[in-house]
């Protein structure tokens, strides 16, 4: 049987309300402390600056702290900004906001870090990086369209919300393509392949398949659905030099917007 | 007895105006940096078409109700009633043309802040004759001072119209419950509400319910009904009678061709598009729509100590009907607070809280992210946070005998506003980035993935910095802020009037709203302007809310 008095102590249990109330109003005001200042953002571009090599990777955390690139934007270029893994990086260097962390570093032990009032500038080291023979975005000059216009790569938005340095090909029914003569083919061939969010999110139509032919014959397809998970392609390459074909279509998928993006790598890094 | 005792009602009115009143006008002190969202921007224009249908009337009084110029004064916006938006152009042209006492987008608001304050009003009042003045106030303030709630009070909108309306029809059903004048009141009042937004069509379920269970009630009570002594169905007598010429009457836009009007009118909310809603890092475009979003955006943006009084008054007035049949030694520690429910009340105030929030969960109605599609259930979250705050006086009283038991009081409901006062003001003009504290505030939403805004208002933020960097007559590209938000942007030369709106191709800085399915856009503006680098970011506890890219030269 419980005590009348024990009961009565219970009451006291409102004092939560106000305990809960203080803690809030605390709260309320630390949050905004941690906002970090300009200053601090200039400081760790700098120490960036002094030590970053050209296969070092940029990254801030969390990934909405957009307002880093105001001060970091010169050290992580648009190809950069737009990966899709970190396999052909060195090291990165993680520019975080508080506590927060990059999912890219989550596995890995930081080699620095050092504080620049809210911010914490931390360098990892990734393993042996694979080396780019070839990257098929750099050479959109040298390549040749058929069934749509041929246009630069840029950063396209996947349905993950994540901006991907991309060549854009339009889809409209029938197949197109993009060819690149003169490519080394020694090593794999390393990629992957998205469906632009805007056009893609009402997720009608599809999938998007991608066939890759060498010197006319085809060495493999990937299929790109509509938020299907992002997993890259990679093919064996005969070697020597030859004409590389990427053909794409999805017959029941129009006004929507492919970006693929391919490397050939001579010793693949895997996902990481 | 039906309603509060004379006593009761003695010295409430007085002072729920004044608090009402210091409301409004700290409404209108604070509305000034709000910037001009989405919507306003095309009430503002829809006020301004309808005015122009009254200046006919009062020119040519005989023209003003031939069909062309019905249709062309009121054909625009005609998707929503015509009330708030005729108010709007009214107090436009009192506060501002005539009197010049407010600017115009301010006078436009007004009666939206009025609405407000009505809401304070008649929850100090109701809230006071329950339960106590000191309940009344914080039932008030602490819904006055809800982040969202504290935001949307200052729009020309019809969200707080909507939810003012709801809640005096609320009131006023329930004392219709034994009195016909009431009735004859709430029948009018529903025809106001409908006249404000179309959510005010689902209140006779609500009501209709409520009287039902009552009925159902009383009759395995008594095992009749006994009607002559009962619950009296007044307000749905009257408002049959009273609300459909209320409504028709109102908008000259249903004179002509009504029934197809109408029909046009309820098929568009019918097959309302869905809004686009950030959750949890996804975006949700279609239904079904979680079941859980109202509830979790209302523990993710309502103050948790108004969460936590809520639990704790609802637990107060269950022990009247759960209490009473389990030892009463355990219940001990917690008592029942106020009379036994009359007519029904404690059941009108549960499903007045759980109605507008079950309604827009339902799997199939169109997804709307905001949480200003359930306010109508807030008021009503307050008084029951009232009943909370009244046991916590009684526990501080006993606690603290030396005090008087007046000081306990004001101490208490000063103690526990204190976090929504300053959630609200700390927010303030970014009332819709607002999360609170315990959920890691606007960096916690962000990093869950939670809508960060809509409606694009923010841009005022960042008309400081484009004011003073932008050259003369430069292009923006204002995004997500509507053609007229941005018109009236520059009418009161919040943006300098000679900053010209433009496409993003042929602007010279972009903006872009940070909301997660306009993301693209940034990456739009990364091609088109071949820069990644914001020159300028605004941001609310370290979130960026507005980013502004400025086209280097070269681009031109």
């Amino acid at each position: 049987m419980i005590k009348a008095a024990i009961l009565a102590r219970l009451n006291w249990l409102w004092a939560i309300v106000l305990v809960v109330g203080v803690v809030e109003v605390a709260l309320q005001w630390q949050i905004p402390q941690g906002e970090p200042r300009p200053a601090d953002w200039k400081k760790a571009a700098r120490a960036i600056a002094a030590e970053k090599q050209p296969h070092d990777l940029v990254v801030i955390a969390p990934h909405w702290a957009g307002q880093g690139r105001m001060y970091l934007g010169q050290l992580m270029p648009l190809r950069d900004l737009g990966r899709f893994d970190t396999a052909i990086y060195d090291r990165i260097f993680e520019v975080s906001v508080g506590k927060a962390r990059s999912n890219e570093t989550l596995n890995l032990v930081a080699e620095s870090e050092t504080r620049f009032g809210n911010i914490t500038l931390r360098r990892y080291r990734l393993p042996p990086k694979a080396e780019v023979v070839y990257s098929f975005s750099n050479q959109m000059n040298e390549a040749v369209a058929h069934g749509f216009r041929r246009r630069e790569a840029r950063v396209m938005i996947d349905h993950w919300f994540q901006p991907r340095w991309v060549i854009p090909i339009p889809l409209s029914g029938n197949t197109a393509s993009l060819s690149f003569d003169n490519v080394p083919l020694d090593g794999v061939l390393r990629g992957y392949g998205i469906v632009d969010y805007r056009h893609g999110r009402h997720n009608k139509g599809g999938p998007v398949m991608l066939s890759i032919y060498v010197d006319e014959k085809k060495i493999g397809t990937h299929e790109v659905a509509n938020f299907g998970p992002l997993a890259p392609f990679q093919f064996e390459l005969p070697g020597d030099v030859g004409r590389v074909r990427f053909a794409v279509k999805a017959p029941d998928a129009f006004n929507r917007q492919f970006g693929m993006i391919a490397h050939v790598l001579r010793r693949p890094g895997g996902d990481r | 007895m039906n309603g509060p005792s004379t006593d009761a009602r003695q010295g409430i009115h007085l002072p729920a105006v004044v608090v009402a009143s210091a409301y409004l006008a700290l409404l209108l002190i604070t509305a000034r940096p709000v910037g001009f969202s989405r919507d306003e921007g095309f009430y503002f224009k829809a006020a301004r078409s309808y005015q122009g249908w009254f200046s006919v009337l009062f020119d040519e009084p005989g023209r003003a109700f031939r069909r062309e110029s019905v249709d062309k004064h009121w054909r625009y916006n005609h998707e929503h009633p015509a009330l708030m938006k005729v108010l709007f152009g009214f107090s436009h042209r009192l506060f501002h043309q005539s009197l010049g006492l407010l600017s115009p987008s301010t006078a436009y608001r007004l009666p939206g802040m009025v609405a407000a304050a009505m809401v304070i009003y008649l929850l100090f009042v109701w809230g006071a004759q329950l339960y106590g003045r000191p309940i009344g106030l914080f039932a008030a303030l602490a819904f006055g001072f809800l982040p969202r709630v504290f935001y949307h009070a200052h729009l020309a909108c019809f969200d707080v119209a909507i939810t003012a309306a709801w809640l005096l029809v609320c009131y006023l059903y329930w004392r219709s419950l034994s009195s016909w004048r009431f009735g004859l009141a709430a029948g009018a009042a529903f025809g106001v509400a409908i006249c404000v937004k179309l959510n005010a069509f689902f209140l006779p379920f609500l009501l209709g319910l409520h009287y039902l269970v009552l009925l159902a009630h009383r009759r395995r009570r008594l095992g009749r009904l006994a009607f002559k002594d009962g619950p009296k169905p007044w307000a749905f007598l009257f408002g049959l009678l009273v609300a459909p010429p209320i409504f028709l009457l109102h908008w000259p836009w249903l004179w002509f061709d009504t029934f197809t009007r109408l029909g046009r009118y309820v098929g568009f909310h019918a097959a309302h598009a869905h809004y686009n809603t950030a959750w949890f890092g996804e975006n949700i475009i279609g239904p079904p729509t979680p079941l859980s979003l109202p509830v979790v955006m209302t523990l993710l943006t309502v103050p948790s100590v108004i969460v936590l009084l809520f639990v704790a008054g609802a637990l107060v007035r269950l022990r009247h009907y759960v209490g009473r049949r389990l030892d009463q030694r355990l219940w001990s520690f917690w008592p029942t607070f106020g009379p036994p429910s009359q007519n029904g009340l404690d059941l009108l105030v549960w499903f007045s809280v759980i109605f507008p929030i079950a309604l827009i969960s339902m799997p199939h109605v169109p997804i709307f992210g905001g949480t200003k599609h359930w306010m109508p259930a807030y008021p009503f979250v307050a008084l029951v946070a009232g009943i909370g705050v009244s046991h916590l006086i009684a526990t501080v009283a006993n606690g603290l005998p030396r005090l008087p038991r007046r000081v306990v009081q004001t101490l208490v409901v000063i103690a526990l506003l204190v976090p929504a006062v300053q959630q609200s003001l700390t927010a303030h003009p970014h009332g819709l980035a607002s999360y609170v504290p315990l959920a890691g505030g606007a960096p916690g939403a962000a990093s869950l993935g939670m809508t960060r805004q809509f409606w694009g208002y923010t841009t005022a933020g960042i008309a400081p910095w484009l004011n003073e960097n932008a050259p003369q007559g430069s292009t923006v590209f204002f995004h997500d802020t509507s053609a007229p938000s941005v018109e009236m942007f520059r009418r009161e030369s919040i943006v300098r009037p000679d900053l010209q709106s433009a496409r993003l191709r042929r602007a010279d800085y972009a903006l872009v709203h940070h909301e997660l399915h306009m993301i693209m856009v940034e990456a739009w503006i990364w091609s088109d302007f071949r820069t990644h680098i914001p020159a300028h970011v605004l941001t609310y506890q370290g979130v960026p809310l507005v980013s502004v890219y400025r086209r280097p030269s070269e681009t031109r």
